[in-house]
């Protein structure tokens, strides 16, 4: 009587087992290789004192370092304006680049922010800081020009950053 | 037959089993979307403000600084320009006693520094009114106790320059004036070694102080318009004269760093003390003796009443 009771007990326990069997690498290789969902790590600021009309080369600069999911390989950002309580930078004013990007690696190739609020054109990842870290590390370098007759003052903004998968290729031309 | 159906079941359920796990434990990258708002970041560079304004007052200013978004204010008060380098970070307000010139600049992360800003204040102490002297008290004889401490109004040494010869001055004449100059008329009381200025204090009676210049540069008072005290403070001898005959107590030594060592009110407490003690003394002995006047009277009549 016993020993039926365990032949009728053991297919739902080896079925238990095996669902934690199965999940285990793969958990554990999500946790090793990827992340589930895009985070900021830190903003470092790099020149926190602009000059009024001194162009991004004497405006804000910021450091974003991002976590991105492998698969997402679109980064896109978007900025309000700037504001010390009376006075505004626009959003417009900011260029963003990333060394893990290589069609905005630079200065050159930023990517500007056109309107307060509105989400920028997405920046293609293709590179990643921190192999060893999971998921792909991205350091995004935000630069912010002060427009002349900005009066001074610390001024305050608020961004947003989203992450996505590339959109599936178009389906290629019927040949019909 | 049994044992082939469970071996069958087995590897079904095994299948099933991991098929669900796959389905549980693949992430699911969905789009993720972060926000945040950066803050203390961004600056426009600007001198430092400077709180009261620069410009003339008549005391002493405790002078703030501020540069919104900064990383730190650099300033110095010696006339020098300052850096982000150099000069005296700024952390709490700036004591202002006299006149002199702030120099502060802002710095923010990176390098960025705006230019030097100047901040010139004037402090112009206005001289105090000058102070009546009391009527001296007769030299200690039975002045009432409150006239011990007009003397202190009348001394020199209260918030008086060193350069200027301070009116050394007593209610009583028993007092004396030690200046660091040595302008003042100094009395050198019986004890005085080393030129160590130990002022006895006269009963009834004493003004002694000395003083730092207050930190505003105070103009020195008038010296008191009492004739007889200035006279009497000229007279080194008959002070000693008088400092021997009634200094019944040990001598205080007078301080000569700052306010608070200013020896009148103390000294004049003590002599307040001593005037109770000392001149009134004859009141007691009256009292007591019509206590005990009393008291034989009336216990020579309750004795008479119980001898009657």
């Amino acid at each position: 009587m016993r020993r039926a009771n365990m032949i009728a007990w053991r297919p739902a326990i080896l079925f238990v087992v095996s669902v934690l069997i199965g999940m285990y690498p793969l958990g554990f290789a999500a946790a090793i290789d990827d992340v589930v969902e895009l985070s900021l790590t830190g903003i470092d600021p790099v020149f926190t004192g602009a000059t009024a009309g001194g162009g991004f080369e004497q405006g804000w600069k910021w450091t974003f370092h991002f976590t991105v999911p492998t698969s997402e390989t679109e980064l896109t950002l978007l900025f309000s304006d700037f504001t010390d309580g009376s006075n505004t930078v626009p959003a417009s004013n900011i260029r963003f680049y990333s060394a893990q990007s290589s069609a905005a690696s630079t200065a050159d190739s930023a990517i500007t922010i056109t309107a307060a609020n509105a989400s920028s054109t997405a920046m293609v990842l293709d590179g990643d800081a921190s192999a060893d870290a999971a998921g792909r590390q991205v350091d995004v370098t935000v630069e912010m020009q002060v427009p002349e007759g900005t009066p001074g003052g610390a001024y305050a903004g608020t961004y947003s950053a989203e992450a996505d998968v590339p959109p599936p290729p178009p389906p290629p031309p019927d040949p019909d | 037959m049994r044992a082939d159906y469970l071996k069958e079941s087995m590897v079904l359920r095994t299948l099933v089993a991991i098929t669900i796990s796959l389905a549980f434990a693949t992430p699911t990258f969905a789009s993720t979307r972060i926000t945040g708002t950066i803050t203390g970041g961004g600056a426009v560079i600007m001198q430092p403000t400077a709180s009261p304004v620069a410009g003339t007052y008549t005391s002493a200013q405790s002078v703030t600084l501020a540069a919104a978004g900064s990383s730190s204010i650099h300033f110095t008060s010696d006339g020098t320009a300052p850096s982000c380098t150099t000069g005296t970070t700024y952390g709490s307000a700036i004591d202002v006693g006299s006149s002199q010139t702030i120099k502060a600049l802002s710095c923010y992360t990176g390098g960025g520094a705006s230019s030097v800003a100047s901040f010139d204040y004037v402090i112009n102490i206005p001289a105090p009114e000058p102070t009546p002297a009391p009527t001296p008290s007769g030299g200690g004889g039975n002045g009432p106790p409150v006239g011990s401490f007009g003397a202190v109004a009348g001394s020199g040494g209260v918030s008086s320059e060193p350069s200027v010869p301070a009116p050394s001055s007593g209610g009583g004449g028993a007092s004396v004036a030690n200046n660091s100059g040595g302008e003042t008329t100094t009395v050198a009381p019986p004890g005085t070694a080393n030129g160590t200025p130990i002022i006895s204090a006269g009963v009834g009676n004493s003004a002694v102080g000395t003083s730092e210049p207050l930190a505003s540069a105070t103009p020195a008072p008038e010296p008191s318009p009492s004739p007889e005290v200035a006279e009497k403070s000229t007279d080194p001898v008959a002070e000693t004269v008088a400092l021997k005959e009634r200094t019944p107590g040990p001598a205080p030594v007078v301080g000569t760093d700052d306010l608070s060592n200013i020896s009148g009110f103390d000294n004049g407490s003590q002599t307040a003390a001593a005037g109770l003690l000392g001149f009134n003394y004859f009141w007691w002995w009256l009292l007591l003796a019509i206590v005990a006047i009393g008291g034989g009277w009336w216990a020579w009549r309750r004795y008479s009443e119980n001898r009657d």
